[in-house]
């Protein structure tokens, strides 16, 4: 049976749920570079929250000031409305200011819920070290004394394994796609890797593997070779962006991306040799740059682009940029020059709510006209 | 020495401050860009001259440069929804100007990627841009500020950390003694600025948040000097000398106000407008909580080690401890400060101090009582503020509050 991973998503509570029913925990997660390996080796489930864009904030708008994301506003709203009413905790990852102070108003509003935040450090010292390890094994410690199971080096070195081929498979899928974007809808691609956030690794890796085998051999199609970066929501990918239909008539094809959601979300393997303790090459793959823009310096990021946009023959970039997400603001200049530089053009979209159709299609059209004529400039809408 | 006479000793320290970075610079001495958090201690110790740029914006607001500034670095691309430090600090960055001039060039950055987004990613900039070494403090974040041992240690490894990266990038060699000593100052200074705020329970008010914003100035870039440690007793001289003649700050004190968020640099006339109708801000949030935290929470220097000491004071520096700990250090200053009324600025340019606030306001008003007016601009961007709009809002609440006193 053909696999639809934005079937999966709109399912999405149902692993979670089905996880609790055999007695696990889960706890709600807010971004990337959180130790979900520790989390699962001590048998909580963690599940990314997804992001719809609204318009429809109710209780969040009196939490939260207007000049924040759209990330964290659903995250609250969802939060406040009971939809995660089955989570056990909520972890947040140090990923920016906004993250912390959303924990911030959760621990306060729900004082005897389970609410942490997670820092993985951006430098890679002894010290860093020596600090992250012992943040994991205390984070152990308060997941067992909520109900999960204590922390066994078997039961972390199986965690690390099948999150690995789980990362191992995402990435082939990026290969495939990249080699061949005719393989595969973009909106299948990302939704993907959403699925992957939210249910059992061990299953999403069954998932993938029959999926790989339906996609292996695409049509061959031709167009314009583009990168996406910055953040989709997620309910834009399973509902249907509007982006992708666009970016189909303009005969655009998305070879590889930067998304939070996407690339952005852990890849790179935790080092698998058994002659090192699975906590310290937990720890050690935790440690910084990571991919989150925060804790890494902008270079690090346009080095990543070039390679895949040389990889893949990538012909311009897209940004999709959310509103007030201060990280990505104040890269943005810099990669945009780093890429015009390297003779890629670019196109920057801020976006705020739905992507709307209209003011969307025209920029993008333009932007694709242009690149097809390899004008060489870059745009910001 | 009266508050007048403090003032322009102050206004002539900052201006020979500037001057003292100029001549570093010339001499071939070492000079550091960093964050407003320093630390301070630290880079004096070791021969560096301290340049904070986010000080230098606060002037740019003062004498209405600011809009230019941030203008300057929007034409390049740097986001308007960005930071107004930031905006400004880059447009002068990119201008070569300044309030005095142009800010000598650094020899090496410190950001703290742990203060908040800007203290990252705005220190980048500036690195590329002046093409000089980038070293990121970071830290750890308490949500409910406790903090465990492993916080603590990280925290110092840190500061071992930059010391090691300011022997590499200057050649000077850290020197135990030297920082030991820094500390100390810092100690002092901060415990006599503690005492300097504990006056402020007075009534009247003997000092307003207008005379603390200024005498901010030494806590944040001059920590580990003796001259900050001689400014506050001054400072606390003439105060103590106020409460004896049972003199307040403000004329005729009618209300005691709480004050929330960074002030706006651009119109500290705001302050001077509310002790006109008699309402003196008696506790504000930006002098206690944000470099004092330690020291409000009733912290001192006094372990011993001053690596240890300067771990814990930024362990709690308010960008560092979560919403229950600013919680409990709001309604703190709103009850023994004896306030009766709060004003929550939401401050576009700073998600840190802003988020959380309508939490801060319920429970001042469940716990306490205590009413709040809120109002939305930014601190160093004046084009988000009406002067006049603002007297007329805050004006019915201070009717409402002096209603509510009758």
């Amino acid at each position: 049976m053909q696999i639809d991973f934005r079937d999966v998503l709109k399912d999405r509570h149902r692993w979670a749920l089905q996880h609790k029913q055999m007695g696990g925990l889960v706890m709600g997660c807010y971004s990337a570079m959180l130790p979900e390996e520790l989390m699962w080796s001590c048998g909580v489930l963690p599940v990314q929250f997804l992001m719809s864009p609204g318009p429809y904030y109710g209780e969040s708008l009196s939490y939260l000031p207007p000049y924040v994301c759209d990330c964290s506003r659903s995250m609250l709203e969802d939060y406040m409305n009971g939809t995660y009413g089955y989570l056990d905790g909520l972890m947040f990852s140090h990923v920016c200011e906004t993250v912390r102070g959303l924990a911030g108003i959760c621990s306060v509003r729900w004082p005897d819920s389970f609410v942490r935040i997670f820092t993985a450090p951006a430098g890679n010292d002894p010290g860093a070290r020596r600090y992250l390890k012992a943040e994991l094994l205390s984070l152990a410690k308060e997941l067992e004394h909520m109900g999960g199971v204590a922390l066994s080096e078997e039961r972390l070195q199986a965690a690390i394994s099948v999150y690995n081929e789980n990362r191992g498979l995402v990435s082939e899928l990026y290969r495939v796609r990249g080699q061949n974007p005719g393989a595969v809808e973009p909106a299948q691609v990302l939704s993907a890797v959403m699925a992957s956030s939210i249910m059992p690794k061990d299953q999403h890796n069954r998932m993938m593997r029959e999926f790989l085998k339906t996609i292996r051999k695409g049509p061959d199609v031709s167009g314009t070779r583009i990168i996406l970066s910055g953040l989709l929501f997620e309910n834009e990918v399973v509902l249907g962006s509007e982006l992708f239909s666009i970016l189909k008539a303009c005969h655009a094809l998305v070879v590889w991306d930067d998304l939070a959601s996407g690339m952005r979300y852990r890849l790179e393997p935790v080092d698998n040799s058994r002659r090192v303790n699975p906590l310290d090459r937990l720890t050690e793959d935790l440690l910084g740059p990571q991919p989150a823009p925060l804790r890494s310096p902008a270079e690090r990021k346009a080095g990543q682009m070039l390679e895949a946009a040389r990889t893949y023959g990538a012909e311009g970039f897209i940004f999709l940029i959310p509103k007030y997400c201060d990280p990505i603001l104040f890269d943005l200049p810099t990669l945009t020059r780093i890429l015009k530089e390297k003779d890629f053009p670019t196109l920057s979209l801020e976006i705020s709510g739905s992507l709307l159709e209209g003011a969307l299609r025209t920029r993008v059209e333009a932007f694709m006209e242009m690149l097809s004529a390899s004008a060489g400039d870059s745009i910001r809408a | 020495m009266n508050n007048k006479e403090i003032a322009q000793v102050r206004k002539s320290y900052t201006k020979g401050y500037y001057a003292r970075i100029r001549k570093a610079k010339e001499e071939g001495r070492p000079v550091a860009y960093t964050t407003a958090l320093g630390p301070t201690e630290l880079l004096y110790a070791m021969g560096v001259e301290v340049c904070m740029p986010e000080n230098y914006v606060t002037i740019c607001c003062a004498k209405q440069m600011a809009k230019g500034f941030c203008e300057e670095a929007e034409e390049r691309s740097i986001s308007r929804d960005l930071c107004s430090y930031a905006r400004c600090g880059l447009g002068m960055m990119y201008a070569k100007d300044g309030p005095m001039g142009a800010l000598p060039e650094p020899d090496f950055i410190v950001g703290a990627v742990s203060a908040c987004d800007p203290h990252a990613k705005w220190w980048e900039l500036e690195a590329r841009h002046y093409h000089v070494p980038l070293f990121l403090m970071d830290a750890p974040y308490t949500l409910h500020g406790e903090v465990k041992p492993h916080d603590e240690a990280w925290m110092i490894s840190e500061l071992k950390r930059l010391a090691a990266f300011v022997e590499e990038h200057t050649g000077r060699p850290f020197v135990e003694e030297d920082f030991r000593e820094r500390v100390r100052l810092s100690g002092e200074a901060h415990a006599t600025f503690a005492e300097i705020q504990e006056l402020r329970k007075r009534i009247p008010a003997p000092r307003g948040m207008r005379e603390m914003v200024g005498d901010l100035f030494y806590l944040i870039t001059q920590a580990g000097r003796r001259e900050s440690v001689d400014y506050y007793r001054m400072v606390l001289e003439e105060t103590r000398e106020r409460v004896g003649r049972g003199e307040g700050v403000v004329d005729e004190e009618k209300i005691r106000l709480y004050f929330h968020n960074i002030p706006l640099w651009f119109n500290l006339q705001t302050l001077d407008w509310l002790a006109a109708q008699g309402a003196v801000v008696a506790m504000d949030f930006y002098t206690n909580h944000v470099w004092h935290g330690f020291f409000f929470d009733g912290g001192r220097f006094d372990s011993g080690d001053p690596f240890k000491n300067l771990a814990r004071k930024w362990l709690f520096f308010d960008n560092h401890v979560g919403l229950p700990v600013k919680l409990s250090r709001s309604l703190r200053s709103a009850r023994e400060w004896g306030c009766q009324g709060a004003i929550f600025f939401s401050n576009r340019s700073c998600k840190v101090y802003s988020i959380g606030q309508p939490e801060q306001m319920r429970v001042l008003e469940e716990e306490l009582g205590i009413r709040s007016f809120t109002f939305e601009a930014e601190m160093a961007d004046p084009r988000s503020f009406s002067m006049d709009r603002w007297k007329e809002r805050v004006d019915l609440f201070l009717e409402s509050l002096a209603a509510a006193e009758r």
